[in-house]
């Protein structure tokens, strides 16, 4: 039965003992040796769900700090970050208009620590909507959108506007003055249509800024049902949906063969030229 | 494998395609019907403000719960909305008229624009008066301005 284990470990359940045990469940885990060989050392990367990541091999411009900036990692490390201090900011905050003001209140003056996790929070929102932005004129001023990685951009695209959903979404939370017309000015932007389709004449009958504003707000106004609304969004819609988002990007990235680099051959489904 | 078995097996195959189309469009369309508000659990249109003594002559009173200026003037009663046009804030009294805090829009007392970004002036909404002698301002519905009640 231990004959055919994938590492190819038999011998060690024989040896028997408590030793023998330890040394199976060991090699069960860490399923190489020292990452003293190239194969070892592939076999580091490749046999780990997180390192596995980046590819074993990368070229060399990849790595080129200047090439990148680092902007694209850090806006996963930003992600990581809200995403680990959201957790944990949802333990004491409330989303109900008697309480969430008081409780953010209470976070920032009693909960020990609360201050420290908030700004971690806040200023890594701000951080993640800058570094986005950066990270697309990176790739855009790097001309890396093309040759393939169009639908990359378009995923890009998503994510950017999964970004700034999850900034003007929790922007509402700690319910102050600044949140409640933040997010009544924003709601009505997204009622603008009404402009438009008023110039028609056609609301009556179609209503699409409308719909969608209170779609949003679950009423005509920023009350208790917008701020649940847009604790659902924040906490778990756009979170889960950013997650998928980068999932697919990263994974487009090794499919598109690596970062772009010069002299790479053009390989657009056009199999035009750059 | 005979004609009509072919006919059959792509009839029964394109019958149960679309009872799954049918069925995943219904769900999201009862998702969404499901999502628009069914109840508003936010206060009526509709509110009693009082009774026209409860206003002197000649006055503008501001009403913060409703966001409203209710005026009594020779000609009678009416109410302006204090909703800027523009994106929704509550504007504030001036010496001229209103102004909104959040970007500069400016109305005179009648509540139309003199500076921008509102596209439009500030609604004046119906006043109707109870059989009981009470005034109530219906705020989903708009009047022409210069409307007013005669008290
Ligand atoms: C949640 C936001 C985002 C995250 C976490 C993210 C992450 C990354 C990472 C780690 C890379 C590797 C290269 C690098 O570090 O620059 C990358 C590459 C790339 N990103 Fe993003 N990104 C995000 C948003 C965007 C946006 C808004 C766009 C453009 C609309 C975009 C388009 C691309 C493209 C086309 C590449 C390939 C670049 C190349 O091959 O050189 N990404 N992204
Ligand atoms: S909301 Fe009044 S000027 Fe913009």
């Amino acid at each position: 039965m231990m004959e055919t284990h994938s590492t190819g470990i038999k011998s060690e359940a024989e040896i028997g003992g408590v030793r023998g045990l330890l040394r199976h469940v060991y090699r069960s885990v860490i399923r190489h040796g020292y990452p003293d060989t190239p194969r070892n050392r592939s076999l580091v990367i490749i046999s780990n769900l997180f390192l596995h990541i980046h590819s074993v091999r990368v070229h060399k411009n990849s790595l080129r700090a200047g090439y990148t900036l680092g902007l694209g990692v850090l806006s996963f490390v930003f992600f990581i970050i809200l995403a680990v201090t959201g957790v944990i900011l949802m333990v004491y905050y409330i989303p109900s208009p008697d309480q969430a003001y008081d409780r953010i209140k209470d976070l920032e003056f009693v909960i020990p620590g609360g201050r420290l996790i908030r700004n971690l929070h806040r200023w890594s929102a701000h951080g993640m909507v800058a570094v986005v932005i950066l990270h697309m004129a990176r790739v855009f001023y790097t001309g890396s959108y093309k040759n393939g990685r169009e639908f990359n951009w378009v995923v890009g695209i998503v994510l950017l506007v999964l970004t700034l959903g999850l900034s003007y979404s929790g922007y509402l939370l700690p319910w102050d003055q600044l949140a409640f017309w933040a997010v009544t000015i924003g709601a009505n932007i997204a009622a603008s249509p009404v402009e438009l389709t008023d110039a028609l004449g056609i609301t009556e009958y179609a209503d699409i800024g409308g719909m969608t504003k209170r779609l949003l707000l679950g009423g005509n106004e920023v009350g208790a049902d917008a701020l649940i609304r847009f604790y659902v969004l924040h906490c778990v819609v756009l979170p889960l949906a950013a997650a998928v988002g980068i999932g697919v990007h990263f994974w487009r990235i090794r499919k598109d063969g690596g970062l772009s680099r010069p002299g790479e051959k053009a390989h657009g489904h056009n199999g035009e030229a750059p | 494998m005979t004609d009509q078995d072919h006919s059959r097996r792509t009839f029964l195959t394109r019958v149960g395609l679309g009872c799954v189309a049918a069925t995943g469009l219904a769900s999201i369309g009862a998702t969404g019907r499901y999502l628009f508000p069914a109840v508003l659990y936010e206060p009526s249109m509709k509110s009693k403000i009082g009774r026209p003594s409860s206003f002197a002559d000649g006055s503008i009173t501001f009403l913060s719960e409703s966001k409203i200026f209710v005026y009594k003037s020779p000609q009678g009663i009416y109410a302006i909305s204090a909703i800027c046009t523009h994106l929704g804030c509550v504007v504030t009294q001036t010496e001229t008229g209103f102004s909104c805090p959040c970007h500069g829009s400016v109305f005179d007392g009648d509540g139309v624009v003199t500076r921008g970004p509102a596209p439009r002036g500030l609604p004046w909404l119906d006043v109707s008066m109870t059989p009981g002698g009470q005034l109530v301002v219906d705020r989903s519905r708009q009047v022409p301005p210069g409307t007013s009640l005669k008290v």
